[in-house]
Formats: C-alpha cells, sequence, structure tokens
C-alpha cells in the first residue's frame, strides 16, 4: 500500500478535463497527444491513475466528485504483483493497463481514445440525465401542487355536502318522527318512537313518563306494555325547568328497575287534557330520559328533545283523546248494548239503524223494518208513535203474544236532522197480567162478601116465605087440593126456591174458597147457569147433561167461574145472530169428562186462533171485556190437569171444550 | 109428656112456620124474635128444645147460650140454624147439638130431623 499512498511533491493536476493521478509527466509521455481529447466545458473527464502513484484517500476523494468518469489504472512498469493487482480491481477501473501489456501503441492508443469517448458518452448522458432529473422534479413539483389542490378542494365538497346531508337526514328523521307519531296509536307507541329516535343520536337506555301526582306515577314501557307504578319522591320537583340527574330519582328508578340507572334527564310537559285515565298521564308530566350521554353533550340531547317535545305532547294529547272517544264510545255502547230494555234507533220509514241485543232478540226475523222483526207484520203495528206522528209518548203495543210498553223518543241530531226516533219496548205482559188478575181478585173478593151479605139477608125470608107454603100447603091439601090457590102457593113455592138456588149459586160462583176437591161436573153447570140468565134471555139454551155424576177433580168455584165465562162469551159473540143458540152438553169418555159450550155465532177467525188464549188478546170493545178471560180459563182448567180449546164447527160458530180426567167415586 | 120448645129467630116467617109444623106434631111451641126475648122465655120456664137463629139483632145466638146458666144448658138442646155461610166457622158442637143451614129444603122434613136430634140427646143425658 506504501507505494499507492500519494507524495506530496506529485499533485494532482488536471488537464482539459482529465484527471491525472500520478507521475503527470510520465502519463503525457505515455500518451503525448492527450490535450486532443480535451473536453471543453466539463472539467469532468477520466480519472487516470498510475497504479505506482495511486493514492488511496486521494483517489476516492474524486472518484466521488467523478462518479461517472471512466476509471483508468496506468502502470508503465511491468507486471504489477498480485496484490496489487487484487487492491486495483477493487475499483473496479473501466480499464488498466500496464506498460508490459502495451507493447502495441495503437492498441494503447485506441484505448485512450475509447477512453475518451467512453468519457464523453458518459458526459452526455450524465448531462442528460440531469436535465431529465430537472425536468421530473418540476413535474413532479406542479403535480404535487395540483395535487394538493384537488385535495384540498375535494375536501371542501366533502365537508360541505356532509354537512348538508346531516342536515337532510336531520330533517328527514324528524319528519320521519312526526309521522310515526302521528301513526301511533298509544301512548307506548309514543314513548317507543321517541325512544328510538333519541337511540339514533344520543346514547339513551330508556324514555318513560312520571306523573307529577301525589304519589308519582311512573308510566314505564316494558316490552311493549306501559306499566305503571307508583314512586315517592321526597321533594316535588320545580315544573318550570329541566332537570339534570336528580339523584334521588336516580336511585329511586335503580331501586324499581332493579340495575344500575344512568344519569337522568327531566323534561316536563304539560297535557292539554286532563281527564283521570287508569293507563295515561295526567295533566302535568316529566319525561324521563336516562342516558349515558357525556356532561358536554347533555345541552345537544336537550335540545334535540324539546325539538321533539311538541309533536310528542301534542300527539300524547291526542291519544288522550282518542283514548277518551273510545271510552266514551265505548261506555255508550256497553250501556245501549247491555241495557235490558230493547232499545232500537229507527227513521221515519220504520228502518231500524241500531238496535240493542235485547232488541234483537225480540224478534225472530232479522229484517230491517222493526215492525217486521218485532211483529212479523207487513204493515206497521196499529198505535205506532211513528205513524201517528206523536212522539216522546208511551204508547201500548202488542205482538208476539206479548205486552210491550213502547216510549217513543224523537232525535233531533245534528246533520241527521229529524224523523229518528229511539225506541224502548218494556214487556209488561207479566206486570199487566198481575195487574189484571189483582183487580180480579179484588172483584171476586167484594163480590164474595156483597153476595155473602146479600145471602144472608135474602135467604131469612125466602127461607120463611118457603117454609110457611110449605106448612099452607101442608094444611090445605085435604080441602082445597088441585084448587087454583093451591096451585098458586106451588108457584110462589117455586119461586123461592129458585131465588134461594140462585143465591146459593153466587155464592159459591163467586166463593174465595180455591180448595181442590172431587166435585160434580153437571152440579156447577147447572148452578152457573142461573146466573147469566139475563145475558141468555133471548137466546135459546140448549142444554144437554148426562144423568150420571160426572165426577172431576179440582175447586167447584173456580170451574164455576170457567163455565160462567165460555157461555157468557158465546152470549156476547151472539149479539148479532139470527136465532142464537148455544148449546152445552157434557160428555164422559173411558177416561175423561168434557164439557162443550157450543154457539152459532160467527166463530173464531182462523187467523186469531193461536192468539185466543193469550191473556189481553180481546176483540171486545174496552168496557166489554179485559180480554183476559179464556187466559183466566185456561189457567184454572190447566190447574185442574184439564185442557181447553175449541173447534170450528162445518155448520159455523164456535164450539170450546174443557176436558179433565175423569175421577171415579169409590 | 108434651116435649115443650122454643123458636128463636129474627124472621117472623120461619119463627111461625117452624112452630106450627112442631105443633102439628104435638109440641108445645114458644116463639122469640130475639135473643133477649129467648132468654126471658128461658127464664120463666123449662124447654126440651131451642131452634136458635146464630146471626140475630142484638144478641147473637151462640152469645144467648153462652149466657145461659150451666144448670139450664145442661138440660136444653140447642140447634143452630143459619142462613149466613160463615156460621159454620165456630164450633157448635161445644154450644150446641147440631147446626142446620138455613134454606131448609122441606120444613116437615126438618122438624122430623130436629126431633131426632132432640131424642138423641134426651137419652144421652138423665
Amino acid at each position: 500500500m506504501s507505494q499507492l499512498s500519494r507524495s506530496p511533491e506529485k499533485p494532482i493536476q488536471i488537464y482539459n478535463g482529465w484527471v491525472l493521478l500520478g507521475d503527470i509527466e510520465q502519463i503525457k509521455n505515455r500518451f503525448p497527444g492527450l490535450s486532443t481529447f480535451e473536453v471543453s466545458g466539463s472539467n469532468r473527464g477520466p480519472v487516470v491513475v498510475q497504479v505506482n502513484q495511486l493514492d488511496e484517500d486521494l483517489l476516492s476523494q474524486y472518484l466521488l466528485s467523478h462518479v461517472d468518469s471512466p476509471l483508468v489504472f496506468w502502470w508503465g512498469g511491468d507486471a504489477l504483483e498480485v496484490s496489487n493487482r487484487n487492491l486495483i480491481n477493487r475499483w473496479h477501473p473501466d480499464f488498466l493497463f500496464f506498460g508490459t501489456e502495451c507493447k502495441d501503441e495503437d492498441r494503447e492508443k485506441r484505448q485512450w481514445i475509447e477512453i475518451a469517448s467512453l468519457s464523453l458518452k458518459r458526459k452526455l448522458r450524465e448531462e442528460q440525465r440531469s436535465q431529465l432529473v430537472q425536468q421530473y422534479r418540476l413535474q413532479e413539483e406542479l403535480a404535487t401542487h395540483l395535487e394538493a389542490l384537488v385535495t384540498e378542494r375535494t375536501e371542501h365538497l366533502q365537508s360541505a355536502k356532509l354537512l348538508e346531508d346531516t342536515q337532510v337526514q336531520n330533517i328527514q328523521r324528524f319528519i320521519r318522527f312526526v309521522q310515526d307519531l302521528a301513526e301511533s296509536i298509544s301512548i307506548e307507541q309514543i314513548v317507543q318512537r321517541l325512544r328510538l329516535d333519541l337511540r339514533q343520536s344520543f346514547e339513551v337506555n330508556d324514555v318513560f313518563l312520571i306523573e307529577d301526582s301525589e304519589p308519582f306515577k311512573l308510566h314505564r314501557l316494558v316490552g311493549a306494555d306501559l306499566v305503571s307504578e307508583t314512586i315517592s319522591l321526597s321533594s316535588a320537583l320545580d315544573r318550570h325547568g329541566i332537570h339534570f340527574h336528580d339523584v334521588e330519582l336516580q336511585k329511586l328508578m335503580a331501586e324499581k328497575f332493579g340495575r344500575p340507572f344512568a344519569k337522568t334527564t327531566l323534561i316536563p310537559i304539560h297535557f292539554l287534557n286532563h281527564r283521570s285515565y287508569d293507563r295515561g298521564p295526567q295533566e302535568f308530566t316529566w319525561l324521563v330520559i336516562e342516558s349515558t350521554v357525556k356532561e358536554e353533550l347533555l345541552t345537544d340531547l336537550v335540545d334535540y328533545c324539546l325539538e321533539r317535545l311538541e309533536p310528542f305532547r301534542s300527539s300524547l294529547d291526542r291519544v288522550l283523546i282518542e283514548m277518551e272517544l273510545e271510552n266514551s264510545a265505548q261506555l255508550w255502547e256497553t250501556s245501549f248494548t247491555h241495557f235490558t230494555d230493547a232499545l232500537a234507533m229507527i227513521d221515519r220509514n220504520f228502518n231500524v239503524l241500531i238496535g240493542n241485543k235485547a232488541y234483537y232478540s225480540l224478534g225472530s226475523q232479522q229484517t230491517k223494518k222493526c215492525f217486521q222483526h218485532l211483529a212479523g207484520r207487513d204493515q206497521p203495528c196499529i198505535g205506532c208513535p211513528i205513524l201517528n206522528h206523536s212522539v216522546g209518548v208511551m204508547t201500548s203495543l202488542n205482538f208476539n203474544n206479548k205486552n210491550f210498553e213502547l216510549t217513543s223518543a224523537k232525535l233531533t241530531m245534528g246533520g241527521l236532522g229529524e224523523g229518528y226516533f229511539i225506541h224502548r219496548y218494556r214487556d209488561i205482559t207479566e206486570e199487566r197480567l198481575m195487574a189484571a188478575r189483582m183487580i180480579q181478585t179484588e172483584k171476586w173478593g167484594a163480590l164474595g162478601k156483597l153476595s155473602n151479605h146479600v145471602a144472608h139477608e135474602l135467604n131469612n125470608p125466602l127461607t120463611g116465605i118457603k117454609m110457611s107454603i110449605q106448612m099452607m100447603q101442608q094444611n090445605f091439601k085435604s080441602e082445597i087440593t088441585k084448587s087454583q090457590f093451591f096451585d098458586d102457593l106451588v108457584e110462589v113455592e117455586k119461586a123461592a126456591t129458585r131465588s134461594l138456588s140462585l143465591i146459593a149459586g153466587l155464592r159459591n160462583f163467586v166463593s174465595g174458597e180455591t180448595k181442590m176437591t172431587l166435585f160434580s161436573l153437571d152440579e156447577v153447570i147447572q148452578g152457573t147457569i142461573p146466573l147469566l140468565k139475563t145475558a141468555m134471555r133471548s137466546i135459546r139454551l140448549d142444554i144437554e147433561l148426562s144423568q150420571t155424576n160426572k165426577i172431576v177433580w179440582g175447586n167447584p168455584h173456580l170451574f164455576g167461574q170457567v163455565v160462567f165465562n165460555l157461555i157468557h162469551n158465546s152470549t156476547q159473540a151472539l149479539k148479532n145472530t139470527v136465532k142464537p143458540t148455544i148449546k152445552i152438553n157434557t160428555q164422559e169418555r173411558s177416561d175423561d169428562v168434557i164439557l162443550w159450550v157450543a154457539d152459532n155465532g160467527p166463530g173464531i177467525p182462523s187467523e186469531l186462533e193461536s192468539k185466543i188464549f193469550e191473556p189481553f188478546f180481546t176483540t171486545k170493545k174496552a168496557d166489554e171485556g179485559t180480554g183476559i178471560g179464556l187466559s183466566l180459563c185456561r189457567q184454572i182448567v190447566t190447574k185442574f190437569g184439564g185442557e181447553i180449546g175449541f173447534l170450528r164447527p162445518s155448520e159455523g160458530g164456535a164450539s170450546f171444550w174443557v176436558r179433565f180426567p175423569r175421577q171415579d167415586l169409590q | 109428656m108434651i116435649k115443650r120448645a122454643l123458636i128463636v129467630d129474627d124472621e117472623l116467617l120461619i119463627r111461625r112456620a117452624l112452630g106450627k109444623a112442631f105443633r102439628a106434631r104435638g109440641w108445645e111451641v114458644s116463639e122469640a124474635g130475639s135473643a133477649e126475648e129467648a132468654l126471658k122465655e128461658l127464664a120463666e120456664r123449662t124447654f126440651d128444645l131451642c131452634v136458635v137463629d146464630v146471626i140475630m139483632p142484638g144478641l147473637s145466638g151462640i152469645e144467648m147460650v153462652r149466657t145461659l146458666p150451666i144448670t139450664v144448658r145442661q138440660k136444653l138442646c140447642v140447634v143452630f140454624i143459619s142462613a149466613f155461610p160463615g156460621s159454620t166457622d165456630f164450633d157448635f158442637n161445644h154450644w150446641g147439638q147440631a147446626f142446620i143451614a138455613k134454606p131448609f129444603e122441606d120444613l116437615f122434613e126438618t122438624v122430623r130431623e130436629l126431633e131426632t136430634v132432640e131424642h138423641e140427646f134426651r137419652s144421652k143425658t138423665p
């Protein structure tokens, strides 16, 4: 290496861009025309290093500044020892030539020229490259600049869009919220909507309502249900402001809900409607929001809530009103439907708009017209207040064998106008029957008392008369038998006897005695007929009673009333009949006894057949009959285990029959 | 021995007819139009039979019988007659021997019936 170390006396000289390291003269001598290889404008020529003059530091210094310059190692002497060669090879020279190897001068010269041209090429390439680099740098700078510009613009646009989007989204969300509220039909749903809406933007756990009453009533949403509980706060909350994180409430809630409870925010709500409901909040209510929102975001949450408070509150209000309406409607409907009397709303054309349960159960035909439904008629009922244009009245109607009290009220409804009626039908059949029976009983009672008195008062003198005559007859028998005088006495006695039997019959007839016993059918008939003598004055009576005594079980007085009624009905039916006749006969069969009362009157129209035994059915005028005669007859006969009915004989008229089970006297 | 009958009835015709019928059968008969009159008669003489109407103005037939001293009552056959249906309500067996409702079907039959009642009563009481 010492050989290579640079000698100070041999400075580096540069000629025309060539760098010569080593003995310059020697190098120049080696190639005298070196100057012809000058490259103008550049001092970066080939670096020629004389190997035996090699200074490693210097070389590396030059190599650093002549990176692309061809490196030429030259040594004029003989071949280098191997160690030096290795050292030189380490520098990867472009050219290497040694004195011993440069015998051929031409070849060496060519090599030097080649070195020079290589150097030139490299120089040119270097220049080209640096130019390209320059250009590239410029382009790069431009690109970077543009890119920055684009990024900046994009970012600006993006942020603007984002802002706009957020606003639009917020508005959309708000609109959706209001729409959802409008579709909500319960308090639960409304609270749920608010909770879902809040959760989109905030970390909200639970949302519920607390009614500010004494004690506080808690409406909490559990699942889809609103659960009401009561809680007690030690002090009332100030109703004028929003409360943040009420510690006492938080504790209470944690206790109630059985879980750790996040911070509460309370917002007051006033309701327009303040009716009391089981499941709805009252006039003043707190909206409670349980959230884990950070302190600094709490105002955002409250602002957000306040924005939604108005639609929230009015929706709750709406639901409360709806509930109230529904309640009222339900209350009304329930009352209407379950009212025990039949109710119906009817228009002036007798169409039923609505009827209650009782109304629909009254009739069999489910038709629109009330008279069709109720009475099975084709025409309105006689006495219908709608027909008579009388309103606000009570009247009595008969249908389905029943008697109804109809209260009719005319409606004056807004919009519908006039012409609607509310009809209430009350079944008063039993009531009237009872009243009629009571009157009947009273009548009989009074008549009973009277006839007893009359009987006694008449019996005494009549008995006297009769006995006196008997006495006279006894006395006169022998003297003036068959005389006119005696015959008169016989007649007087007969008259007295008749009077007495009439009194006896009357007394039996009105007797209040109802004890059941065995009695003779014929005897009762015979006792009853005299009572009807006046009524039957002009009627031919055809009585055909059997000789055998027909014994039946029952009460003779009551049976007398049956006979009386049947005959009396016949006399009334015969009023306009020419040659009126009543036939009464009894008939005995193997196991029953039958009484027939037949007349040759107009008979019973077939359409009334089914009704004549119904109470209050009558074809007579008000002063002629109550219409309970035949129904009473049926009642009495049934009580005796018998039956009553009628036939329409081919020759006309009506023929009533009463049948009793036969009782044989032992 | 002639039997004595007292007929008590506010109805004159009944009284007379019964009286005549009894006399015709050999009875001695007194008639009274009221219970008060009858009590006077009963106080004055002894009777075997007393036919008494239940309902009369003033004292009723029953009240009349009740008023009688026990000694008189024990020896008197009392038969009630009445035209009033409610008359059977009282216990006539306690105060008398029989009850006959008015009107009578046949006067003479009634008298014979009354005689029988008296006879039966007499045979029971010594």
